[in-house]
């Protein structure tokens, strides 16, 4: 098992043309993730790393079922992004994109309330289900299927905690990068939430970072059931989320 | 370095860091994601022609093109430390610069 992406998840990238999103979804198809196409404006109808491109996400999700989006669009334009992917009902939107202004953001983030899609980052590495599918900038070989959910809103951090449970054999379920900006989508409290409901994850690994207060809210949330299993069973701050 | 890094900002970092006298060894360490190693092992390789680093360099290099970078930088005359791990390089850097 894993949260929010495996094998059947269909994916398209937004701002496949471009160099960025052109290098990763490469690497993201040579790890087995199930890339179904793309997105760039003005480039409908072109074929791309053998993957056809679309002008709208509407487009793409008509013509390929797509149900997860993963954007390295430029940060000018990338709220756009987010908020079009919403729009043609894509459950799973991971934002690479850095530098992308706060207020637009927050913009986002109420928009996004109203529907039942998630967001993942922005400014982050994207999630990785290990062996069945990568979204994002992560180096997929240091990854392995296994018992450990990350959730991180450290880019490089995550990488050392996803090799080190590799090394030692524990592997992941599912790894997330929440992203460090200000403003972002899913939090820790969504994906414990996830990791704890999820039979296949035994413990989690959670990364913080400087600023805010996350990491004291998802402190909170914990509640030490087992040594080494966290879980989160604090229903009065779950309430209050 | 950031996500944004790339040969010339390696370099640029390289002679930012020798400006000061009493350093004694540069610890690099980069697992890469976004960042790609070959870029980082290619602004290394500049610095060191560029500016002619005398001090102890410990590298450090995993994830993205980790295997290119590793290679690129075992192909080159100047001396520098590979590392497995953060630990590993903590100590190796710790031990050159003594």
């Amino acid at each position: 098992m894993s949260i929010l992406v495996n094998k059947n998840t269909k994916v398209i990238c937004q701002g496949l043309t471009g160099s960025q999103g052109s290098f990763h979804t490469e690497k993201c198809v040579e790890y087995g993730t199930n890339v179904v196409g793309g997105v760039t404006p003005g480039r409908g109808g072109e074929t791309h790393l053998n993957l056809p491109v679309f002008n709208t996400c509407r487009e793409a999700v008509d013509a390929t079922g797509a149900d997860a989006t993963m954007i390295y669009v430029p940060a000018p334009f990338a709220a756009d992004a987010v908020l079009e992917a919403a729009d043609a009902g894509i459950k799973v939107i991971v934002c690479i994109t850095e530098h992308i202004p706060v207020l637009d953001m927050l913009r986002v983030k109420a928009a996004l309330a109203e529907t039942d899609s998630v967001m993942i980052g922005p400014n982050c590495p994207g999630i990785i289900t290990p062996g069945e599918c990568k979204m994002g900038i992560m180096p997929g070989q240091i990854h392995k299927p296994g018992r450990i959910g990350v959730v991180s809103r450290s880019g490089t951090l995550t990488y050392e905690a996803v090799f080190q449970t590799t090394n030692n054999g524990l592997g992941q379920t599912t790894c997330v990068g929440i992203g460090g900006d200000p403003i972002h989508g899913m939090g820790f409290i969504d994906c414990l939430e996830m990791f704890e409901a999820d039979s296949a994850t035994d413990g989690v690994v959670m990364v913080g970072e400087i600023g805010g207060t996350a990491e004291e809210e998802a402190a909170e949330l914990l509640h030490w059931k087992k040594p080494a299993w966290p879980r989160c069973v604090h229903p009065q701050t779950s309430a209050a989320k | 370095m950031g996500g944004a890094a790339t040969a010339e900002r390696v370099t640029e970092a390289f002679k930012l860091i020798l400006a000061g006298d009493n350093v004694k060894a540069i610890l690099v360490n980069i697992f890469g994601g976004i960042v790609r190693c070959d870029l980082i092992a290619e602004g290394i390789i500049t610095a060191v022609n560029e500016v002619g680093v005398k001090i102890p360099v410990v590298v450090r290099l995993e994830g993205t093109n980790a295997e290119e970078g590793r290679n690129m930088l075992a192909g080159t005359d100047f001396e520098l430390i590979a590392a497995q791990d953060l630990t590993d390089a903590a100590k190796k850097v710790v031990a050159a610069a003594k």
